[in-house]
């Protein structure tokens, strides 16, 4: 099971769209209809409220105005759907494995204006929130844009199934100089929203951004003043530099030489 | 049981098991392992060049992030194909450890190729740290796409491992994976938010491919069909007219086991690439 989460950014809307198919035929459908349900932690609770099915072979889109007037605005909102009633309040993320596919089982999280859109397909996955208790980030990005009309921001994105909102410390730097390019504090179980305005990046390498106690899906969104151009992407994790083999192992020493350099 | 299922997916996915896999229909492997060890693995990235586009790699030392004590220069090889398939140029980089650098792909092909695809091959001495992990350095790539009425790059990633190649010869070989009979790919998205859009999609298996196309209405109902066969190595580009807003969801089948389109729809002010 898969969760899609709904940014939030002065000045644009967001959507996620679901589909009650598999991507590939070889994994079996489930069960028609699922039951679409928005979830936000509160810091003790995992808020849960049931907002509609979704039939076989359906694909619906769910903008950021379309929830509950009960999902506060301070807090992020996370769709997924479940063949189960779910309870309204629960002391631990509803996780359950039934969607667990590889390629996994995708939605398309979307940032618009009045002009024009920016996505990405994606999801946190279950797996990543379930088994992930305390983990780390590294993200390599060469997607910072400079420019004087143009603003960067990453969405760095968390949930665990404790519904802590508790804070970690997040650093980007520049790996050849080893200046820190910014520095702040990003909460669990929240899709952070990290504005770079006034940062000049390096053209020459790309930027590093480090986080000790925390994982999480770091995506790229850069946009003008009016918000009439756009980009949103995401990074791969350090296992995506090679395929096969011992992945997790190249990908251990790359986070403990960056790890215990920067934090 | 756990370690004989670990044993079995092993064996699985030695190189000729998955090819003979893919020959027997027998759950055929996403990708596949390159022959020799000594491989490296790339995507095949789309690009477009003209008066109305330009397209930029960022092409970083990722290999020396992975063990940044080494502090290891590379040789980065760019493959270029035409959207014919036809290999049309290839351009080396020489990248300090750690270095990046911004690479536009029109100053890298002859000007009158629109449309094509490149692929990139990394080569350092840091390949044998990665073998002694039974790995093969793999390039996923960030490549930005920009139209004339942009400031911004919009990014998109790789979505296919697609070829390989040996650093001691020229020859580029597809990894990608195939099944002997045609499968369906469905795009986890809906494309009915835009007025007109464009599907992309690389062949980087080693004969022409079929492609059919099926788009549906938001009952699920089929509203267009279209087969197109793509030569190897080729791109191939689909043009949908949505200002009615028929056209929600579509569905592609091909022999290719994951064959993901590279996705972009069109607004008011700017555009929306994507990996479907």
């Amino acid at each position: 099971m898969n969760y899609y989460f709904l940014p939030r950014i002065l000045g644009l809307k967001s959507s996620v769209t679901i589909t009650n198919f598999p991507c590939l035929d070889k994994f079996k459908s489930l069960p028609d209809p699922q039951r679409i349900y928005v979830t936000w932690s509160d810091g003790v609770n995992w808020q849960n409220r049931f907002i509609g099915e979704i039939a076989l072979n359906q694909a619906i889109k769910i903008h950021l105005d379309d929830l509950p007037e009960d999902c506060p605005l301070d807090k992020t909102s996370f769709v997924f759907f479940h063949y189960k009633e779910i309870p309204e309040k629960t002391d631990r993320l509803v996780t359950s494995d039934h969607m667990f596919y590889m390629p996994t089982w995708r939605g398309n999280i979307e940032l618009y204006s009045d002009y024009t859109a920016t996505s990405y397909s994606g999801e946190y996955q279950h797996e990543m929130a379930y088994y992930i208790k305390k983990g780390t980030l590294i993200s390599l990005s060469p997607m910072f844009q400079n420019g004087a009309n143009i603003h960067n921001k990453l969405l760095f994105v968390n949930m665990t199934p404790d519904p802590t909102l508790e804070k970690h410390e997040f650093i980007t730097v520049n790996p050849k100089t080893d200046d820190i390019l910014h520095r702040t504090e990003v909460c669990a179980n929240t899709c952070n929203v990290i504005d770079f305005s006034g940062v000049e990046f390096p053209e020459d390498v790309v930027t590093l951004s480090v986080s000790k106690g925390m994982a999480g899906v770091p995506i790229y969104f850069s946009h003008n003043d009016t918000f009439t151009q756009m980009s949103f992407e995401h990074t791969h994790p350090p296992t995506s530099f090679v395929q096969y083999g011992d992945a997790i192992a190249i990908q251990r020493n790359l986070k403990q030489s960056w790890l215990s350099k920067y934090v | 049981m756990k370690k004989y299922l670990s044993k079995v997916k092993l064996v699985a996915n030695f190189p000729l098991i998955q090819r003979a896999r893919a020959v027997l229909n027998l759950n055929p492997a996403q990708d596949l392992k390159p022959l020799s060890k000594s491989h490296i693995v790339s995507d095949l990235f789309v690009f477009r060049c003209s008066d109305d586009w330009s397209t930029e790699l960022s092409l970083f030392n990722f290999p020396s992030y992975m063990y940044p004590d080494a502090m290891c220069q590379e040789s980065c090889l760019l493959v270029f194909y035409d959207a014919s398939g036809f290999e049309v140029g290839r351009k080396s980089y020489e990248l300090a450890s750690l270095e990046m650098k911004r690479i536009s792909i029109s100053d890298c092909i002859p000007k009158s190729i629109m449309l094509g695809s490149f692929s990139v091959f990394h080569h350092s001495t840091l390949i044998e740290r990665v073998k002694k992990q039974g790995s093969y350095i793999t390039e996923r790539g960030y490549v930005g796409y920009k139209n004339n009425s942009s400031d911004l790059y919009s990014y998109c990633h790789g979505n296919m491992k697609a070829l390989s190649k040996s650093v001691h010869q020229n020859r580029v070989r597809s990894v990608v994976g195939r099944s002997k009979v045609k499968l369906r790919y469905r795009p986890q998205l809906l494309i009915s938010d835009s007025d007109s859009l464009e599907l992309i999609y690389v062949n980087p298996s080693p004969s022409q491919e079929s492609l059919l196309l099926k788009f549906f209405d938001k009952q699920h109902q089929i509203v267009e069909e279209h087969f197109v066969e793509i030569p190897k190595f080729g791109t191939y580009l689909h043009k949908i007219d949505n200002s009615e807003r028929l056209i929600h969801t579509f569905e592609n089948w091909g022999r290719i086991v994951l064959w993901r389109p590279v996705i972009f729809k069109y607004y008011k002010t700017h555009f929306d690439v994507l990996h479907g």
